[in-house]
């Protein structure tokens, strides 16, 4: 199947649910902004505390000394206030949408479905090594011998960066592409023991895309968060809570 | 906006954008290289030419390779994968792609070489249409970067021939 990006109504949902998604985002904080009727007593309410504050501060501050910035995460956690804590999970629900309409844009424009990969294992050394990203690029242009490709075998998840050392195509309309790739750059073995059993060539359909760039290291954040899932929940519940608990 | 985190966070993301930015004017400053590549490839010698038993037809060649690469690195170059295939032309197939003999370039210095090898790997058709068949025998290169898109090219040499007899 050939993709065609940006006619395809599916991306035009999701280019409506983003719109949609961010005036509701920027309607609510406009809503939750709006100063409460009794905003004036507030404030004379705070003079009062302005003493008791500073005295606070300065026994929290010793207090600090002995007990670390744990306390006070949690103390600052304690303080918040619902509507602030709202408007915070609105703005990053709206960073989030933007986010992923930007990874659908990127599928878009280079007709995959993975735009950036990042190479696992060290066959393709030294060209590629272990932890580099590759961006990936598909279009109608026939994979020709020598290109770097990605491809899937059916039965297994994790794709597969080798390159084509023979091409044959029949017939000239019918876009069939038979290619086997070598095991990477470091062997000189052809790689059809990995495919399925009883396949010999890939077709188009087996291909993701051809590599045409390539980003060194940044890849290795990638592969300790897959490797050890653990650290992505860390990571994503550490980012949260700084998000929700920071002064501004 | 003075706390320890909120700094560390824009240290950074102002690092990050910096390097992508570098990595970006890298790849660009390799589009003004022109480079000029020369290559010649000669069949020196049939070795053997013999049909299998599942009817496909393959060769083994010796082939004589000369080449000057040097124009292709830059200094945002890694390597340079160089390789030699033999195009052509069968009723069942319109484009056939056979990759006979490759190399890994790492410097500059390495580019400029001569080869004397037979093919690497095992050049079999799809059937038997092989005998006194024109090729093209063409040199490829892939220029891989450091950091950014990668190029490719070729220079075809046409103009080979297999003979028409088994040997």
């Amino acid at each position: 199947r050939v993709e065609t990006p940006l006619s395809e109504p599916r991306y035009l949902y999701y280019l409506l649910i983003f719109l949609c998604s961010q005036i509701l985002g920027q309607f609510l904080c406009l809503v939750l902004q709006v100063p409460q009727l009794n905003s004036t007593r507030e404030e004379t309410r705070q003079r009062p505390f302005f003493f008791a504050i500073s005295f606070y501060l300065r026994a929290q501050r010793q207090r600090e000394k002995r007990m670390g910035w744990v306390r006070k995460t949690v103390d600052s956690v304690k303080s918040l206030q619902v509507k602030q804590v709202l408007l915070r999970a609105i703005g990053l629900a709206m960073v989030f949408t933007s986010g992923l309409i930007l990874w659908k844009a990127l599928m878009c424009m280079t007709g995959t479905k993975s735009p950036v990969v990042v190479v696992v294992s060290g066959s393709m050394e030294p060209g590629f090594k272990r932890g580099d990203a590759l961006f990936l690029y598909k279009n109608k242009d026939p994979i020709r011998a020598g290109d770097i490709v990605v491809f899937n075998v059916k039965g297994q998840d994790v794709p597969i960066v080798h390159r084509v050392i023979e091409v044959r195509n029949a017939g000239f309309q019918q876009l069939h592409y038979c290619l086997v790739g070598k095991t990477g750059d470091a062997n000189d073995m052809d790689d059809r023991f990995l495919y399925a059993r009883g396949q010999l060539w890939l077709k188009p359909q087996h291909i993701m895309g051809r590599a045409v760039g390539l980003l060194p290291y940044v890849g290795w954040v990638t592969i300790v968060m897959t490797e050890k899932p653990v650290l992505q929940y860390i990571l994503v519940g550490a980012v949260g809570l700084l998000f929700l608990t920071s002064k501004d | 906006m003075h706390s320890f985190w909120l700094r560390a966070n824009a240290v950074l993301t102002f690092s990050v954008i910096i390097l992508a930015f570098t990595c970006a004017m890298a790849s660009v400053s390799d589009c003004f290289n022109s480079p000029s590549p020369s290559a010649q490839i000669q069949i020196t010698n049939i070795n053997w030419f013999q049909k299998q038993r599942n009817g496909n037809e393959e060769v083994s060649l010796a082939m004589n390779i000369t080449a000057d690469l040097q124009s292709l690195f830059t200094w945002n170059t890694k390597q340079v994968f160089v390789f030699v295939a033999a195009e052509y032309k069968t009723p069942k197939n319109a484009v056939n792609q056979v990759s006979l003999w490759d190399a890994i370039i790492p410097a500059k210095e390495q580019s400029k070489f001569r080869v004397q090898t037979v093919n690497k790997y095992r050049f079999i058709d799809q059937g038997s249409n092989l005998r006194g068949k024109d090729l093209n025998l063409t040199l490829h290169w892939h220029v891989m970067p450091k950091a950014g898109m990668m190029f490719a090219d070729k220079l075809v040499i046409p103009g080979y021939r297999l003979p028409k007899e088994y040997r």
